[in-house]
């Protein structure tokens, strides 16, 4: 039984769908505060896939996010979206040893070439470690803070036309 | 020899287009048949997240009312108390003032004074008790309401299970019940 520990570090995981032979593996913060994950198989080989999505893409995206917006009271107890809107698309191909330890840290940072790092001491074939910048999605992240700065300031324009008309 | 060549270049042209024709729907069938799992795979991921986001949200909001009712049972409880307090205070100076100040009128006006003072500030008291009274009920039956659609949120819509924050709004539920309940039989600030 060949034993893969992985390591993520410096990650927003958020949005990431890790695929190891094509089964989705959740991760779990290990002591040290990485997200980690340990997959147990009999193949000599992985194929490891790592995609990142925005939350932003999703269909009705406008009407999600509104709704999100007014449960967090204007956005006061929300958390805020990936302003940067990169998405990755990754996918290795790993010759598992007896244990092998694999440390994948965010690149994309820095450039757009390569979008992780991967340290391990096994052999590494790479197929796909690409990021890009979805220009669609910035489109609908501009798009989304004008809205909820016009909803912000109707809704306080009604607020106090309601106040003076009560009082 | 060259009509011969011409009947085989014609009857060889069918057979390529034959061919053409068989293989191309081969080709194409898997590329339809990938291509929607894909964008399927992506809109799932992404509504997957959408949940995640909602259940984690409305855990977030689920605490703050917790903590918003709980600080408003204290705060009741704080008022009754402080006011308590103050009169307490209040009757222990104006007997101290009685016993040791001399001169009869000068007392008596300054305990009038004492008596304002007391009378303005236990009213404000009862008034904020009385107000948070009215609201608690509302507001500890709310913040129950919002811990247990938090919990079904978390548990049912969520892969990631977030242990901590389950049993955070599975205590907050519990507390916001039993304030609830015993505001609603009238037993806080009675």
């Amino acid at each position: 039984m060949n034993k893969l520990n992985m390591k993520i570090n410096g990650v927003n995981t958020r949005g990431l769908d890790i695929k190891i032979d094509d089964k989705k593996v959740n991760l779990l913060k290990n002591k040290f505060g990485n997200k980690a994950v340990i997959y147990e198989t009999e193949n000599p080989t992985v194929n490891i896939k790592i995609k990142k999505y925005l939350e932003i893409n999703s269909k009705l995206w406008l009407l999600w996010q509104m709704l999100f917006f007014f449960l967090s009271v204007f956005g006061i107890f929300d958390f805020k979206l990936d302003k940067k809107c990169v998405v990755i698309d990754c996918e290795f191909e790993v010759k598992l040893e007896e244990i092998t330890t694999l440390n994948i840290s965010m690149n994309y940072v820095r450039s757009l070439e390569k979008a992780l790092k991967v340290d391990s001491n096994a052999d590494i074939k790479e197929i796909k470690n690409v990021a890009y910048v979805d220009e669609q999605a910035k489109k609908r992240m501009k798009v989304l803070k004008i809205t909820k700065i016009c909803t912000f300031a109707a809704l306080l324009v009604l607020a106090v036309v309601l106040l003076v008309v009560l009082l | 020899m060259e009509d011969n060549a011409e009947v085989q270049e014609q009857e060889s042209q069918p057979q390529e287009e034959l061919l053409q024709e068989e293989s191309q729907p081969e080709e194409q069938q898997p590329n339809k048949e990938l291509l929607p799992q894909k964008d399927n795979t992506a809109a799932k991921q992404i509504l997957s997240l959408n949940f995640f986001h909602l259940s984690i949200l409305l855990s977030n909001l689920a605490i703050f009312a917790s903590i918003l009712t709980i600080a408003l049972a204290f705060g009741g409880f704080v008022t009754i108390i402080a006011t308590g307090l103050t009169v307490v205070l209040l009757f222990c100076l104006l007997f101290f003032l009685t016993v040791v100040t001399v001169g009869v009128i000068y007392l008596v006006s300054d305990a009038g004074k004492m008596w304002g003072w007391f009378e303005k500030i236990s009213d404000s008291g009862l008034a904020i008790t009385q107000f948070i009274y009215k609201i608690l009920p509302y507001v500890s039956c709310v913040s129950f309401a919002i811990c247990v659609v938090s919990i079904l949120a978390l548990t049912l819509l969520n892969k990631e299970k977030k242990v901590g924050r389950i049993v955070a709004s599975s205590v907050f539920a519990v507390l916001t019940l039993v304030i609830a309940i015993l505001s609603l039989m009238g037993v806080l600030f009675k």
